[in-house]
């Protein structure tokens, strides 16, 4: 009967090693002296386990490696043991940590760690780590409640070790890997853990940020597999950034998460609501076309609640917005607009914007954003604003994509748009989806469980492989 | 090779900038004073407690109009006015100082206009550039005599490569302005799909003595001919696990002794580092206890040796210095990885002094087109 679990990389080296030991001669000195160094690892990685489970032979083989007595034949003895006793009582698990920024990654994260939880032989524990520039989680806080609240298993961030822990996965939504986040450096994963799957909130900031910091990092430029909705992003994305790494093409958890939220019921509203998408500015430098776009945003949103007072607008602050030292008149321009136009404009209250998502019947934002591609899954018409930079548009669209979608030009491309929205037309709604699909993969709330599958297949593959070749 | 060009067009934030280095502060027992609680002193706060530092001596200044100065060592992040400037030793604790052209710019135009020196850099604090990468300006001798002393052109052109990726600022530092509107261009940067190529060696044993940065993939890189005779002398149990796993991973047999190389034998108090993008992170942990050995003795142990891997950093003169009579016998040494840039030509100037008659090569490995790091070869001749 199975008694004790350990990790199942672990587990493969444990069994690795003892065959290695019981393989080695030990009749000269030297030959007894990387013996005993072998053995003496070996007994170190048993105490992952060794509170909950006693392995005989284990006891005998620390005697003889701390006497330095190695006599062949009992050594050999207790080795057979040990194996024995470690094949009966222990068994492998995939512990996955899941290491998350922010309580609004939380919700996709959850979908992903559910759909491994519910696969056989693994574990998966929740590192909320306590972001630091992000005030208004309470440096984490707010989202350790949310994640004890799942029920899914709680790590402390404070407390968590890579080298103790030596987790088979890790799950990293905010680019570990590459240390996007210079606080989180010193978890050090990238050091440990060779299989690092990268995910990200949406989609492709991530792969922005993360070509940006693993150009440099010699020998840690790339993930183990990075989780990507579509073929299309996973030949795309090599050509546009240097990341070297393997990916997954099985669509996006975020992609589950719209559709699970799409699926429940909204209260009918007389009126008609758009949301915007108020992004921040760098916190430490001057963008080119940073405070210009904002003002321009801000003046949008005021000309529109002056034009059609019939559609409400829904404005979503960027989560840094508020903490963000430079954004501060801005904040106080959106302050007095929200004050001036109290029925037309709102400001969003939602943790998730899934929900948000769900309550409005459009949405504008930027070129820049990925909320472009989760909000397009919604079905729900969308327009997008062109943001500059000295030679051009700053986009993360390609032509392919630009070309199916709306762009804000003008004062009365808006205006159009919102005409259109308060009358409930959506023009080229069909074309605009068939492209979406092909960047987003399938949207039938299938993604998570397809990904989680596609990584432990991958996984055991790849340890398999080790062991074989 | 045009040496006055290179030393021309260094960037003035490389050549211009004082640098206090950590070690030197945590050695001391002056105060940090940190002004305001931004999130950036934050962290750097945090990464100072990771390397050990006493908290006492760290503190942050939130000064109302009309305070006293604090004294200690002043950290502030971005520019503060000239009352908060005078008298004092200034750290500019900002992440982007002086690796951003365009933020150095804008400091160094405020010092001159109020007639004040340029700030101080913590390098481990900062960001924009190799660690070391500081020293290229002040070590142009040292550099020049590397070069010199290196046994081929290839070699010379990767010293030279080192240096010119080491002095090109991070991506932080993109100018938007420029016609890839700062996306770097590999073709400029150090990643050439160049693989390593390791010298062939006559049959008999490999030692390597690995000290404290373990790489799975420079492993991957090596020979398969030479991992399965080679020794590994791996003093750390963390890089000795990582080693043990990438062996059952791709199921290779290796010696391990969790000895390290030194000039006398017995044992040694150590504080485990570790190494990361560059930057070493030494983590609040206690000090392990080193067990030492001279390599002539375990060579006395283990028979006949064809060639030495020696990825030691600092440990490496005591190294060699314990492996004279291995020395005579005139094996194969490589001398791999640089923690800090300057280590690469103070290694080669080393190494010339050491082996006046031997051939220096300077190469990189490379694995899937990632550059996974230099090794000095040095050939008996």
């Amino acid at each position: 009967m199975k008694r004790a679990t350990l990790r199942f990389h672990v587990y493969q080296q444990v069994l690795f090693q003892l065959d290695e030991l019981l393989a080695q001669p030990g009749d000269t000195a030297f030959a007894k002296e990387i013996f005993c160094c072998g053995a003496k690892d070996l007994l170190a990685d048993l105490e992952l386990i060794r509170p909950t489970c006693w392995l005989e032979g284990a006891d005998e083989l620390r005697r003889c490696v701390q006497t330095g007595n190695v006599c062949p034949e009992s050594v050999h003895r207790s080795l057979l043991d040990l194996r024995r006793s470690f094949c009966e009582k222990v068994e492998p698990q995939v512990l996955i940590d899941f290491i998350i920024l922010r309580r609004t990654h939380w919700r996709v994260c959850e979908l992903l760690a559910r759909a491994l939880m519910e696969e056989p032989g693994v574990h998966v524990r929740i590192v909320p780590v306590a972001c630091l520039h992000e005030l208004q989680d309470e440096c984490g806080q707010a989202m350790q409640r949310e994640v004890k609240r799942s029920g899914l298993a709680y790590f402390p961030f404070e407390e968590y070790d890579i080298e103790t822990e030596r987790p088979d996965i890790v799950v990293d939504n905010m680019a570990v890997d590459s240390a996007k986040e210079r606080e989180f450096r010193a978890l050090r994963i990238g050091n440990f853990t060779q299989r690092v799957v990268h995910l990200e909130h949406s989609v492709l900031t991530g792969y922005t940020e993360a070509m940006k910091a693993a150009y440099f990092r010699v020998g840690r430029s790339r993930c183990w597999q990075y989780l990507v909705p579509s073929k299309l992003f996973s030949s795309a994305l090599p050509l546009i950034f240097r990341i070297d790494g393997n990916y997954l093409a099985v669509g996006t958890p975020e992609a589950d998460v719209i559709y699970q939220s799409q699926q429940q019921k909204t209260e009918s509203r007389q009126y008609r609501q758009i949301l915007w998408d108020l992004d921040t500015l760098e916190p430490n430098r001057d963008v080119p076309e940073d405070h210009a776009r904002l003002t321009r945003e801000l003046d949008m949103i005021e000309q529109m609640a002056q034009r059609h007072p019939e559609v409400r607008s829904v404005v979503r602050p960027h989560p840094d917005f508020y903490n963000n030292q430079r954004c501060v008149p801005f904040a106080a321009r959106f302050e007095q607009i929200l004050r001036r136009y109290p029925e037309t404009v709102t400001r969003d209250t939602h943790v998730q914007i899934y929900d948000t998502y769900r309550e409005v019947d459009a949405m504008m934002t930027w070129m820049t954003s990925t909320t472009a591609f989760s909000f397009g899954m919604t079905g729900k018409p969308f327009m997008v604003m062109p943001g500059y930079v000295p030679g051009g548009y700053d986009t993360i669209m390609d032509m392919h994509l630009l070309h199916s979608l709306r762009v804000a030009y003008t004062l009365e491309d808006i205006d159009h748009f919102f005409a259109q929205i308060s009358q409930g037309k959506d023009e080229g709604r069909e074309e605009r989806l068939r492209v979406l699909r092909e960047y987003f993969g399938p949207d039938d709330g299938t993604a998570s469980r397809t990904a989680a599958r596609k990584i432990l297949s991958v996984y055991y593959a790849a340890e398999q492989k080790g062991n074989q070749s | 090779m045009n040496w006055e060009a290179f030393f021309a067009e260094l960037p003035a934030s490389l050549t211009e900038c004082r640098v206090l280095f950590l070690d030197d502060f945590l050695n001391s027992s002056r105060r940090l004073v940190f002004w305001q609680t931004g999130t950036q002193n934050r962290i750097a706060v945090q990464l100072l407690l990771h390397k050990g530092c006493d908290q006492s001596r760290l503190q942050y200044w939130m000064p109302e109009p009309g305070d006293p100065p604090e004294d200690g060592i002043a950290v502030v992040c971005g520019v503060q006015p000239r009352s908060f400037w005078e008298d004092r030793t200034l750290a500019l604790c900002h992440y982007d100082y002086p690796g951003d052209a365009a933020f150095y710019a804008s400091v160094k135009g405020l010092c001159i206009q109020n007639d004040l020196p340029l700030p101080t850099s913590i390098h481990e604090l900062s960001r924009g550039y190799a660690l070391g990468a500081e020293k290229i300006a002040v070590c142009r001798e040292e550099i020049l005599r590397a070069w010199d002393t290196l046994a081929d052109e290839k070699s010379r052109e990767v010293l030279v490569e080192l240096l010119k990726a080491a002095a090109r600022p991070y991506y932080w530092n993109m100018d938007m302005h420029a016609e890839n509107f700062g996306i770097p261009d590999p073709k400029r940067v150090s990643v050439l799909p160049r693989q390593a190529e390791f010298p062939s060696l006559p049959p008999g044993r490999i030692l390597y003595a690995l000290g404290e940065d373990f790489d799975g993939n420079f492993f991957s890189a090596l020979p398969r001919s030479w991992l399965d005779r080679m020794l590994i002398l791996c003093p750390g149990q963390t890089n000795r696990r990582l080693l043990r796993g990438w062996a059952a991973e791709q199921n290779v047999h290796l010696q391990i002794l969790p000895e390290m190389p030194s000039d006398t034998d017995g044992y040694l108090l150590r504080q485990e580092k570790m190494f990361l993008g560059g930057t070493p992170l030494r983590p609040a942990r206690r000090p392990v206890v080193i067990q030492c050995c001279k390599l002539d003795q375990i060579t006395a142990r283990t028979g006949p040796v064809m060639a030495v891997l020696l990825n030691l950093d600092d440990e490496l003169e005591n190294a060699l210095a314990g492996a004279q009579q291995l020395l005579a016998r005139r094996p194969l040494v490589l001398v791999q990885g640089f923690s800090s840039l300057e280590k690469a030509w103070q290694t080669i100037n080393r190494m010339r002094t050491m082996f006046p008659d031997a051939g220096l090569q300077l190469q990189r490995v490379c694995t899937e087109n990632i550059l996974q790091g230099y090794f000095l070869t040095i050939t008996p001749q």
